[in-house]
């Protein structure tokens, strides 16, 4: 645990507020509404827009944009921090804001500077807590709410995975932390400071967060794969191979770090065949238990009185990730990331889009956003099942075994690659038996995902937008460089370069490494080393669960074993590229 | 006389097996795809390159690495012993009737791996008795292809390549046809029913229908698997039927789509008690409220799909356990399948081990996800349940997720043969297989072989259930044998008097259910602890 200074830079900004309504966003690209939050008070909800790096004040009923607060850098999430206040979470520049929402004339805001990328943010029910996440950094810091202005508020925690959503549990002390990739859980015990559990479920793309209406339940939207079924045309028709999943838990098991977290959990599959509900995100309990969620990759709204009987599903716009209910619960409010809107629906009978709202001003998308919406897009896939996203998290990878058919064979799975800096890694699939990068858009759409075959133009959509994922360079661990160098010289020394080639670290061809599928391939193409640090698993059949036991128990193309004080030097270079 | 006799006994069993076999799979003998047009002697000829590639596949691919000579010296005990067998027309009769006899009565009684030319559902017997004389010499080549695969440890299957896909299909829930069960009338083909859901139904074709022609094909005197053949085919394509019903004849072009099976019957049905040999006797008794009765008809595709759904009518429901019946398949099930359900079921642990041709053992091992998590569970299994329902059934016996209660079936048939059977008694030593399909023929066939063994967690083959329940079906003879069936009668009743004693005492309400209230008893015992703990 370390303890980083808070730097403060107090400033207090007059943000030019237009008169209502305010002219909206027009930049260059998405602004990518990415969370909401109702303001009971106003009668309004602020939603954070990602790109745009701004809060905006809708007012829902008149269906107007009232006024915009920012801009702060990329957003990467906001949460109420008091009646007067919303906090958000800027990723670059690294920084927490706190913008007055009150003010009439203009949106004061302060800034603090933090210690690493904030990726999420969530205030404890009673909003005397803050809880800060910083995903590549493995790291959460709760701090009190009072002490925000502190410099040195808070400790930082380690964690064992990359966090994603998290959540304050209802005695406002601990926090539900979720792998942002896999399915594992952490509980923090903020007053402690102090990591109080770590469990796993069997789950990935933990993407919704939500507490029951009576605070004795966490509801949880993801998906999971299934051991033994491979991505054939009927395992993924009946939900074989993938579903998508609504998944309630007991509080009381996670609050105790030696009981069962499924003891009490009650499992949703969402969709049917013919209907699939792929990608389910955002998720809120009405407080008479109504269920509701988006199914992100179908762009629906869905909500359920009887948990998972009955669901009543309406279209709204792209990618809803994130949803809020008005105050007197009849509406539910739809964030639609790749369409910079919100929709209004009205939670009664079907269920009725009342209104969309714009968040941006429409115009042509580029390709790469194009492509974008196609990742995001589980339509491309049998009957919804499942989006490039569903296997490849935000471009990153899942980290589970897929049994895909890729290198030809079956009862072989193989782990899920991350894209990041995909583009510079030609040939793909394990095999290197796929040439280019539209080879492999278009054998994963109608192999792994059973869809029907792209247009050439989806295709290059697609490459545009893979083309744009880049290895996140921020995250480096800010490690010895004198390491890291003699890292490097073991790395050349032991001819690693051969087939894991600079400058992508990786080559064209396959190689006999000793290692063996189950039915026998023994020659793979190297997986780049780029970005390796955000691997959770290593090898084709992640059999290594940490970077130094491709080496230690593995013996990864080693002679002789590494000596005690050059592991830690080369698992040093091989994290910094 | 006697034959005919024979004949419409045998027919009389067909029926029963029918309604829950997949009416339209019909069987291929060898002799019927491997091209006998040009005469037995080039059939035979074919027969032996057939043979080569066969024994050269298992010596390759079979798990227990069995060499060229062992099972070239298989073969060749089969085909000598056969060619003993003096070639007269009555001799060649007695064989095709016990061929038929074989392939008719084992599927009903016995459950092993079943030998390449058994198919679930024989229509042999659709055919005349003129059509299974003229077929005498390919015949006895198919016999000698079952005798083969039964001295061949997991018993192989040599299928044709055709059905060999429409059987992954079944096996996925992804049949592709028009919906229908096929059958032979006045000579021609018809409908004898139309199945829910089949773009039969939504063409609006009536029950019985007669099918005059498929695609201007005639179907007079044309045997039933034949018509069949012409209408699978690939989905979304057109077919046109000549028809006729009481509106007369006429065209009707119908596209092919998947037909989809329920392989989960029940959670709002009663289960089906013992079988009552006295009509006026009463029903059984219903199932306590609080316990979910599920009858599993296959473990294919769809079940774990099937089987989420009805947890949700059971959660909704209320009920506290769950009985899932494997005891009566209506179609064949797959390893792949009994993984899924069993991983599907199972909270963590080793289903089973798998043993490669190597050696080498692989542990299968279930997730987290968990149906009915917190419900006792209690199978049924029968001698009629397939080895992919007995591996499902002893991967949960294993880790202790069920109770599993095995039904010993006696049928007296009115051939005077009573079987008792018990599953894979046959078998005991050669436990359950994965199987892997190889070409041969120039892709006209595929030979299906066991190239995985599985090995029970701990225990060995046979599953035993923890309880037994003995059931005796009775068939009453058209043609009676009753001296020959008294004695048979007899020995059964004793034997069911000592299995049954090895049961704890069952009270006289659940005695009335059957094998069923064996395991209402079991649960009721498991949710008595629950609740005490």
């Amino acid at each position: 645990m370390s303890r980083w200074p808070l730097l403060m830079a107090a400033v207090v900004v007059a943000d030019a507020v237009a008169a209502e309504p305010v002219a909206l966003p027009a930049g260059t690209q998405l602004q990518r509404p990415i969370a909401i939050v109702v303001w009971p008070e106003r009668e309004t909800a602020i939603v954070a827009l990602e790109r745009a790096g701004t809060l905006v004040e809708v007012d829902y009923e008149r269906g107007a944009v009232n006024r915009t607060f920012g801009p702060f850098g990329v957003v990467a999430d906001m949460d109420r921090l008091s009646p007067q206040q919303a906090i958000v979470a800027v990723s670059d520049p690294p920084s927490l804001v706190v913008v007055d929402v009150q003010a009439n004339a203009s949106g004061a805001h302060s800034t603090l500077r933090w210690p690493t990328r904030p990726t999420g943010l969530r205030v404890s029910g009673d909003g005397q807590r803050v809880a800060v996440v910083s995903r590549g950094a493995r790291l959460v810091r709760c701090l009190q709410a009072a002490d925000l202005k502190l410099p040195d508020a808070g400790s930082s925690i380690a964690l064992p995975f990359q966090p994603g959503r998290c959540l304050w549990l209802p005695d406002h002390r601990h926090l539900l932390v979720a792998d942002a990739y896999g399915g594992r859980l952490a509980i923090i015990d903020a007053a402690a400071g102090e990591l109080a559990s770590v469990r796993s479920i069997p789950a990935h793309n933990i993407a919704g967060l939500a507490l029951g209406r009576n605070g004795e339940r966490v509801y949880l939207t993801h998906q999971a794969i299934h051991g033994g079924a491979q991505t054939s045309r009927e395992d993924v028709h009946w939900g074989g191979i993938l579903t998508n999943v609504l998944r309630s838990v007991a509080v009381r098991d996670l609050l105790d770090p030696l009981a069962d977290v499924l003891a009490h959990n009650v499992t949703v599959h969402l969709g049917d065949i013919g209907r699939a509900a792929g990608d389910p995100a955002g998720v809120t309990i009405r407080s008479d238990g109504v269920a509701v969620a988006t199914f992100a990759g179908v762009n629906e709204l869905a909500f359920d009185r009887g948990l998972g009987f009955e669901w009543k599903r309406v279209t709204v716009g792209a990618r809803p990730t994130a949803v809020a209910l008005t105050p007197d619960g009849q509406q539910a409010l739809v964030v639609n990331t790749l369409d910079d809107s919100l929709s209004v629906v009205r939670l009664a009978g079907e269920g009725t889009v009342q209104q969309t709202i714009p968040l941006g001003v429409p115009r042509e998308l580029s390709a790469g956003e194009r492509g974008e919406r196609f990742f995001f897009d589980a339509r491309l896939s049998h009957d919804g099942w499942m989006s490039c996203h569903s296997c490849h998290t935000d471009g990153h990878t899942n980290g589970q075994l897929v049994d895909n058919f890729t290198d030809g064979t079956e009862y072989t799975p193989k782990r899920v690659l991350s894209l990041r800096g995909v583009r510079d890694t030609a040939p793909y699939a394990w095999d290197g038996h796929l040439a280019t990068l539209s080879d492999q858009v278009r054998h994963s759409v109608t192999s792994t995902m059973q869809g029907e075959p792209l247009a050439d133009s989806q295709v290059s959509d697609l490459v545009a937008y893979l083309s744009t994922l880049a290895v996140e360079t921020e995250d480096r661990p800010n490690t010895d460089q004198t390491l890291i160098a003699r890292g490097r010289r073991i790395f050349d020394r032991l001819e690693c370069g051969r087939c894991h080639t600079s400058p992508s670290y990786t080559s064209a061809e396959t190689y006999d490494v000793g290692l063996k599928d189950e039915r026998g391939l023994d020659r793979f193409n190297p997986p780049s080393l780029r970005g390796l640090r955000a691997g959770d698993a290593f090898l084709h059949d992640g059999r290594a669960q940490r970077l130094e036991e491709v080496f230690q128990d593995q013996r990864h193309r080693l002679s002789a074993p590494l000596d005690e004080d050059e592991l830690p030097a080369l698992t040093a270079f091989l994290k910094s590229l | 006389m006697m034959s005919r006799r024979f004949h419409r006994a045998l027919v009389g069993l067909v029926s029963l097996i029918a309604v829950s076999g997949s009416a339209w799979c019909e069987d291929a003998p060898v002799s019927a795809v491997w091209d006998s047009a040009n005469g037995a002697a080039v059939a035979v000829e074919r027969n032996t390159w057939l043979v080569d590639e066969v024994i050269e596949a298992l010596a390759q691919h079979h798990v227990d690495g069995l060499n060229r000579a062992e099972l070239t010296e298989r073969w060749l005990q089969v085909t000598q012993r056969n060619d003993e067998v003096p070639v007269s027309p009555t001799a060649t009769l007695s064989r095709v009737f016990q061929g038929l006899a074989n392939a008719v009565l084992r599927p009903s009684v016995n459950d092993g791996p079943r030998s390449a030319l058994e198919t679930d559902n024989p229509p042999t017997v659709r055919l005349s008795l003129e059509r299974l004389l003229q077929r005498t010499e390919p015949s006895s080549i198919d016999g000698a292809w079952m005798q083969f695969f039964d001295r061949v440890p997991g018993t192989p299957r040599l299928i044709p390549a055709a059905e060999a896909r429409v059987q992954a299909q079944f096996a996925a829930n992804a049949y592709v046809g028009l919906g229908v069960t096929a059958g032979n009338k006045d000579d021609v083909l018809v409908f004898p029913s139309i199945l829910p859901g089949g773009s039969a139904e939504r063409a609006g074709l009536p029950a019985g229908v007669k099918v005059l022609a498929i695609d201007g094909w005639s179907t007079l005197h044309q045997p039933v698997n034949e018509g069949v053949n012409r209408i699978r085919g690939p989905v979304g394509s057109w077919i046109t039927l000549r028809i006729q019903d009481e509106k007369g004849e006429r065209d009707l072009a119908i596209q092919r789509d998947f037909v989809r099976f329920v392989t989960v019957h029940g959670w709002n049905e009663q289960p089906p008690g013992p079988r009552r040999d006295n009509p006026s006797e009463a029903p059984a008794p219903s199932l306590p409220d609080g316990i979910a009765y599920l009858r599993c008809g296959q473990l294919g595709g769809s079940t774990v799909h099937e089987l989420r759904q009805a947890e949700l009518q059971v959660r909704r429901a209320g009920q506290q356990a769950v009985i899932l019946d494997l005891r009566s398949p209506e179609r064949a099930g797959d390893v792949k399948y009994a993984q899924l359900v069993a991983d599907a079921l199972l909270d963590e642990g080793v289903l089973w081990r798998e043993v490669d041709r190597q050696g080498r053992a692989t542990e299968i091992r279930s997730d987290r996800e968990c149906l009915f998590r917190g419900l006792p569970l209690a199978v049924l299994i029968s001698s009629y349940s397939q080895p992919s329902d007995l591996l499902l059934a002893a991967a949960l016996r294993d880790a202790g997720r069920a109770v599993v209660i095995q039904e010993h079936r006696h049928v007296l048939a009115n051939l005077g043969l009573p079987v008792v059977s018990n599953p894979l008694s046959n078998q005991s030593g050669q436990g359950i297989y994965r199987y892997q399909e190889v070409a041969v023929a120039e892709g006209r066939w595929m030979l299906r072989i066991p190239t995985v063994r599985i090995d029970r967690k701990e225990a060995r083959w046979p599953v035993t259930g923890d309880s037994v329940w003995h059931t005796v079906h009775w068939q009453a003879p058209t043609t009676g044998l009753p001296n020959a069936i008294a004695p048979q009668q007899a020995a059964l009743a004793k034997e069911s008097k000592r299995l049954l004693a090895q049961n704890p005492a069952l009270p006289v309400a659940l005695q009335r259910l059957g094998p069923v209230g064996v395991a209402v008893q079991h649960l009721q015992q498991a949710l008595s602890q629950k609740a005490a703990s």
